[in-house]
């Protein structure tokens, strides 16, 4: 063999080495069953900063992950995937609250050995919870209107307080009082917006804590660099259930095709991306490669709203034309099928909710005649607002078509999905006809129905209500429903206000989606929680089948 | 030997024409061809519709989201929402051309304008008018076109004549500039001035005829130009909005499933290619017709 041949085929080997693809029959497929193990160091990946990482402000779905590994609060969901884990279980508190008062007077004792992580690690008091609840009001968190019923909270809101005389801190004991009974207060309080922030830190750095951050969950953050990575630690200071991993690597600026290519090569573990249409489809016809994707129901719901103050969608017969005139089946291949047809506004995959199969039509003709009883017989021209993220323009481009079927002429105005959302909460903007998504942000029918469709809710701006629905029954009976501490009645009462809001259609449920998620082999305790999206303290590094064999047969 | 045969003893330059000129009839028979001959829509969804492949009836869009390749109903593949990717292709000619077609002429209006004003008044005018075409060439076009983009009424066709017409005139002003700078001092312009001509008239009448060779080389290769700058701004989201098809629509629309779904990018992607190396070769072949030596000195 010539030298230059030999150069070559070298050159040949050592490229056919780096590309080589890690043996994914190491590992057992899928999440793991066997025990985890401690230790290790895995790699997640995601294409933007998270948006904060301080409890108060960060409300972004794929940050939501890594905030709910730092900042744990009084209570916290089991650790089960399934609708188990909406069971709320004690975490900084000592027990479940004591519910006084007819369910208005909410009473907490923090645990004795509940500590703030490094660089302070001192005990957490009820003080430190009361002043964090404050802070929301103080910051204008985006979870502000989760609390507005704590007694207190509409002066904050209003600016002439700065204290909530609802929340009362004494010594480990805290006391939370609201105006009126809430069966999912528990789930409210819940939410990392509640997590402890100690006020000297807080105070010192007021715009940059996301740099300053001091951890109350089972990890901590030993480097933020912007742009590049984040880096988790085990928290030796949490007093719950630590985590398996000893560190947790985030790295950003990586795209969700090269994501797929990095895990599939064996260097990353994971990510907080959607795994993309393309590269989907070609793991599902990997039978190895299939078992690593969790394809799961995200209690969403994609639909399209209609302000019900605006031109022809004042009139109910119009928008139930438009719900008639949907092929949502057409809709589902949008989303690679991950995704299951809307026939109702809230998720089936919520706790006490059915499918409803409202408007699976499409029933073209049906949509005409209503649209001619309202007196559009030739139909009508609209703009359909919403923005250029993948699927969207396919989706809006199909609906538009869909509705050209039976008469009404939609212009799509499609923009950056950065703005978007709060461009279309501004009511000053008029938004007639758009395209909206809503991801639960807690187990109950009150988050869709209250936040999104309740009349009494209407703000001018960070306006929820994108149709300007306000429903006399529909508000009486969300409240009603939200009182109701009996759980079956209260499904009962959360269906009729779905069948209501189904009938008056101010919104046109299109899909429920569910998320798609790709992990690496190695990766074991990796599920769906249905709400915290991914527990990050449950993740463990599984043993190579190898280790496992050679433990099993000590004698090879 | 005159231009139009110096044009035609250039092969590549012919065979350009001749795909530039089909492409237009294609583009301005639209309709005929696509509903008549094909028997197809470039509109209408096909998502539910099945369709015979390898002697087995299949859904035009399967259940992943995979649209059929080329087959015989789809000559080349259906896309991502069932639809025809050649009468797509087709539609999406005649917003290419229409496009860069009006954008150039726009470019060449004000170019032109410029041009002649900086070029036959020199002195405190020309200062101007060149330090302001500077300015406008110091950004970046493509950056300068999203800017234009995001602040003009999006997505239909007249804003992206207008974003490609106020982009790309700086290059001419420079052109025309310079030519009018040498022309002004020709002997007849001094006759026409000495016969008691005006500034429109000497403009208009002896200088402008002047200039019809260097323009129409423009026009031909900015044209190409403008094909590519319209789908990449269609690439982006900012440029034709659906459903109206154009080739860099067509090409961001299929961009994620490229891997699994090639023909919704490849076949635009090969009528950029083929229609900008047809005008680049017009624009080469009217260099040498109309500006004889230009090669030569070229070579030199």
């Amino acid at each position: 063999m010539s030298l230059r041949l030999f150069l070559f085929a070298a050159a040949l080997t050592a490229a056919a080495g780096c590309v080589r693809q890690p043996e994914i029959t190491n590992y057992e497929p899928g999440p793991g069953s066997g025990t985890p193990r401690r230790g290790g160091h895995a790699v997640f990946v995601r294409e933007e900063d998270p948006d904060y990482l301080d409890p108060a402000l960060s409300y972004g779905t794929y940050s939501a992950a890594v905030n709910e590994a730092l900042y744990h609060t009084l209570l916290d969901y089991a650790h089960v995937p399934g609708p188990e884990g909406a069971r709320l279980e004690p975490d900084l508190a000592q027990s479940l609250p004591d519910i006084r008062e007819g369910g208005t007077l909410y009473c907490f004792l923090v645990r004795p050995e509940a500590r703030f992580a490094a660089p302070l690690r001192r005990h957490i008091t009820a003080q430190d919870f009361k002043y964090s609840i404050e802070r929301l009001f103080r910051v204008a968190s985006p979870g502000v209107s989760f609390y507005r019923h704590i007694v207190g909270a509409d002066r904050a809101l209003a600016g002439k307080d700065s204290v909530l005389s609802g929340v009362i801190a004494h010594g480990d004991s805290l006391y939370v009082r609201i105006t009126d009974p809430d069966p999912t207060f528990l789930q409210i309080l819940s939410m990392p917006f509640t997590a402890p922030v100690p006020r000297e830190v807080a105070e010192r750095y007021p715009n940059t804590l996301s740099q300053h951050t001091v951890a109350t969950g089972p990890f901590r953050v030993a480097e933020f660099t912007p742009r590049r990575r984040v880096l988790l630690v085990r928290n030796p200071d949490y007093c719950g259930q630590p985590a398996w991993l000893d560190t947790f690597e985030l790295r950003l600026g990586v795209t969700a095709a090269n994501a797929v290519a990095l895990t599939r090569r064996g260097l990353v573990d994971g990510g907080f991306y959607e795994v993309p249409p393309a590269e989907f489809v070609r793991l599902q016809s990997d039978s190895a490669w299939r078992r690593q994707v969790s394809v799961d129901d995200g209690l969403e719901t994609d639909y399209l709203f209609m302000n019900v103050r605006q031109g022809p969608f004042r009139d109910r017969r119009v928008r139930q034309a438009v719900a008639w005139a949907i092929d949502r089946r057409a809709l589902l291949k949008v989303y690679s099928g991950k995704a299951a047809v809307a026939g109702e506004f809230c998720p089936t995959g919520m706790p006490g909710m059915h499918p409803l199969e409202r408007y699976l039509g499409p029933d073209v003709a049906k949509a005409r005649r209503l649209l001619a009883e309202a007196g559009y017989p030739n139909g009508f021209a609209a703009r359909l607002s919403g923005y250029t993220t993948e699927p969207v323009p396919r989706l809006l481009t199909i609906v538009q078509q869909q509705l050209a079927d039976v008469g009404i002429q939609v212009e799509l105005d499609l923009g950056e999905a950065v703005g978007y959302t709060s461009m279309a909460q501004d009511t000053s903007r008029h938004i007639a006809f758009g395209y909206y998504a809503w991801t639960a942000d807690y187990v109950d029918p009150s988050n869709f129905f209250d936040t999104l469709l309740n009349g009494h809710r209407i703000t001018a701006l960070n306006n929820n209500d994108l149709s300007l629905f306000d429903d006399p029954w529909v508000n009486a009976h969300i409240e009603r429903a939200m009182a109701e501490p009996d759980d079956s009645a209260r499904a009962r009462q959360w269906r009729a206000v779905d069948e209501r809001v189904m009938d008056e259609a101010p919104v046109v449920p299109l899909v429920h989606y569910h998320e798609s998620r790709l992990y690496s082999a190695r990766l074991g305790g990796w599920y769906r929680h249905i709400t915290r999206i991914l527990k990050i303290e449950d993740l463990y590094l599984k043993e190579p089948r190898a280790e496992l064999a050679t433990a099993a047969h000590p004698s090879r | 030997m005159t231009a139009a045969r110096r044009f035609a003893q250039d092969r590549w330059a012919v065979v350009g024409l001749v795909f530039l000129a089909l492409l237009a009839l294609a583009a301005v028979a639209a309709p005929v061809l696509v509903d008549r001959v094909l028997h197809a829509s470039a509109f209408r969804l096909g998502m539910m519709d099945r369709v015979e492949v390898g002697g087995r009836p299949v859904e035009v869009v399967d259940e992943l989201g995979v649209p059929v390749g080329p087959n015989a109903r789809f000559p080349l593949g259906a896309d991502l929402i069932g639809r025809d990717v050649l009468a797509r292709m087709i539609y999406g000619a005649r917003v290419s051309l229409v496009v860069s077609t009006l954008g150039t002429l726009l470019a060449v209006l004000l170019g032109l304008a410029v041009g002649l004003t900086a070029g036959f008044y020199r002195g405190t005018v020309d200062t101007i008018l060149s330090r302001f075409v500077d300015a406008m060439m110091a950004i970046p076009i493509l950056l300068l076109a999203i800017a234009l983009a995001s602040v003009l009424p999006q997505g239909s066709v007249w804003t992206v004549v207008l974003i490609l017409g106020l982009v790309n005139w700086t290059y001419l002003a420079r052109i025309i500039r310079a030519e009018v700078l040498s022309l002004r001092e020709k002997e007849y312009v001094e006759a026409a001035r000495a016969l008691g001509a005006n500034d429109p008239a000497i403009l208009l009448r002896h200088l402008l005829p002047n200039l019809i060779g260097p323009l129409l080389v423009f026009a031909t290769l900015s044209m190409a130009g403008n094909i590519l700058l319209e789908s990449a701004l269609s690439f982006l989201g900012v440029g034709i909005q659906p459903p109206t098809p154009s080739w860099g629509n067509m090409i961001q629309e299929g961009m994620a499933f490229y891997s699994v779904a090639w023909w919704i990018t490849l076949f635009p992607g090969l009528a950029i290619l083929a229609t900008v190396i047809s005008l680049n070769l017009v624009g080469d072949g009217l260099r040498d017709a109309l500006v004889p030596g230009s090669r030569q000195r070229l070579r030199a």
